[in-house]
């Protein structure tokens, strides 16, 4: 159990304290709103880079941060650990979603990365932003090409902004593992944008975004 | 023996922003993971959800904070009566998913409201007019908040929602500022004046019936000084609305003018509106009568006791006292 006394400097990455910890074990609304704040964009980020479709990620992310404040009395790490904790979570809540798309595969629209309302209400450059939109979603549908195992990697390290030993302990691999799963990831992310200088034709990729494809060549590396 | 310098330690670095010369092999790596990373950051939460998943967690949470309340004449009691129950009564019986969007200064989902706006803002902070349109919302936001108070006569609880006020229109302003710069658009750009404008005009509105309010003596005379301290420094004065100075307060405070100048310091005798001292030694009133509120500097101990503060910084002040 955290005390309130000495640890209470001890400020995690995201600009959580001890004293946040404590709030939030309490449920203070505001303690809760940063512990939300704090660590939710990057489990959506997580959530629907992986799975490509935006009500999944957003369930997913509502679930792991209802379960993580419900636990939060059971969480006997300091503060930093905090992130690591919590992606732990998100982590196996994924491993039992794929688990059960295995079990009852349903066909989920690849749900647009940016909010297209928004877009349409008040682009500045609507036509730009068409094209960011596009090159974003190559991008991620690229990501979900590569192996489970690479991308989880990928996205701990750089949409939950996790450190190598912390990726490492939530994938259960060791930290050179994680390495070079993420090198190979990054490799193969390049080749299949066609960003890879090496002499093999790039992957092609439709841009039809079609789920079934994409999800169909999940396997492990 | 663990190898340095590999390709791996390199993208490491480089994932990482430490400097490290990028070769050949590794250049195309370094491009392709800038590309996720710049793919990642555009995902964003929608507020909705943002609300509905702080409800999941906070709902049965929340208490309504009892808004104090004062005899009142007798015409108007038993309406007012009704509203204040009604509030509470939708506050306690709606979800904290709901009940944040009208959370009040004070009530415990005050600052959950305050972070869905700031998780607003972050989203569209890409396009300068967009964050512009909600930062006038948010100041309209504010300004409803301010105006229920009022209603409610909630005294204690007015000052730091003028301040608040104050700051987000200063912020919405400043946005605007920014947008009509980047745009080429001079319909957008008359817009978003058109939007300020209104907020404009609901404050002085609103101010002249705190100032009513006050005239007529339906508000604790220990609040007097501090709203008074509080109004002077508003976005806009009674006196812009009736086209004249407005009486002054049974206090010693100022006359309610458009053009207050030093004697904003008055502020710092109050012990009602600790954040309204705050406010008024960082600020810097606008030297005529206009509709321009004074440029508020950015305090971070500006939010008030009450734990719902938002500086122009754009971060909601939940740090708890």
């Amino acid at each position: 159990m955290l005390g309130t006394g000495g640890k209470q400097e001890r400020v995690s990455r995201v600009g959580l304290t001890a004293a946040d910890l404590v709030a939030a074990r309490r449920r203070e609304p505001a303690a809760v709103t940063r512990v939300y704040t704090a660590y939710a964009p990057g489990l959506f980020r997580f959530f629907l880079a992986a799975v490509g479709d935006r009500p999944t990620a957003e369930d997913l992310t509502g679930d792991v941060f209802k379960s993580a404040i419900e636990g939060l009395p059971r969480f006997r790490g300091p503060v930093e650990a905090l992130g690591g904790w919590l992606f732990r979570m998100a982590h196996n809540d994924l491993s039992d979603f794929w688990r059960k798309q295995a079990r009852s595969p349903s066909i989920t629209p690849l749900d647009d990365l940016l909010d297209e309302a928004a877009l349409a209400a008040g682009a500045d450059d609507p036509e730009e932003l068409a094209i960011q939109r596009i090159e974003y979603d190559r991008v991620l549908a690229a990501l979900r090409q590569l192996s489970t195992a690479q991308r989880e990697v990928l996205l701990l390290r750089m949409a939950a902004g996790l450190t190598g030993p912390e990726v490492a302990a939530i994938v259960g691999k060791t930290t050179g593992a994680v390495k070079a799963l993420r090198q190979r990831g990054v490799a193969s992310l390049a080749r299949v944008l066609g960003v890879a200088n090496d002499t093999s034709p790039p992957e092609p990729l439709s841009r039809s975004s079609d789920p079934v494809r994409l999800t169909s060549r999940v396997e492990e590396g | 023996m663990r190898r340095r310098n590999g390709p791996s330690d390199k993208l490491d670095a480089a994932l990482d922003g430490r400097p490290v010369e990028v070769d050949d092999d590794l250049a195309p790596l370094i491009e392709t993971a800038a590309k996720l990373r710049a793919a990642l950051e555009a995902i964003e939460l929608d507020p909705e959800t943002v609300d509905r998943h702080l409800g999941m967690v906070l709902d049965g949470e929340a208490k309504v904070v009892a808004l104090p309340t004062r005899p009142r004449p007798q015409a108007s009691q038993w309406r007012r009566r009704v509203a204040a129950v009604a509030l509470a009564a939708a506050l306690t019986v709606l979800p904290a998913a709901v009940a944040s969007a009208s959370a009040l200064p004070g009530q415990a989902l005050f600052p959950v409201k305050l972070a869905v706006e700031q998780l607003r803002v972050t989203a569209v902070s890409w396009s300068s007019t967009r964050e512009a349109t909600w930062r006038i919302k948010i100041a309209d936001n504010r300004l409803d908040e301010f105006d229920r108070l009022v209603q409610l006569n909630a005294a204690d609880r007015i000052p730091p929602a003028i301040v608040r006020l104050i700051r987000a229109y200063v912020d919405a302003q400043q946005a605007v500022q920014d947008a009509v710069g980047d745009t080429g658009d001079p319909s957008q750009a008359r817009a978003l004046d058109v939007k300020l404008a209104a907020v404009t005009t609901g404050s002085a509105v609103a101010l002249q019936r705190l100032q009513d309010k006050l005239d007529q003596g339906m508000l604790p005379a220990s609040a007097h000084q501090a709203i008074t301290d509080a109004i002077q420094q508003a976005p806009v004065t009674p006196g812009l609305v009736t086209g004249t100075p407005l009486p002054t307060p049974t206090t010693s405070g100022p006359t309610v003018t458009t053009a207050t100048g030093p004697q904003t310091t008055q502020a710092s005798t109050t012990t009602q509106a600790p954040t309204t001292t705050t406010q008024a030694s960082t600020t810097t009133q606008a030297p005529t009568t206009t509709t321009v509120p004074p440029e508020v500097s950015d305090s971070p101990d500006q939010g008030g006791n009450d734990n719902s503060g938002q500086g122009s910084s754009g971060q909601p002040a939940t740090t708890p006292p």
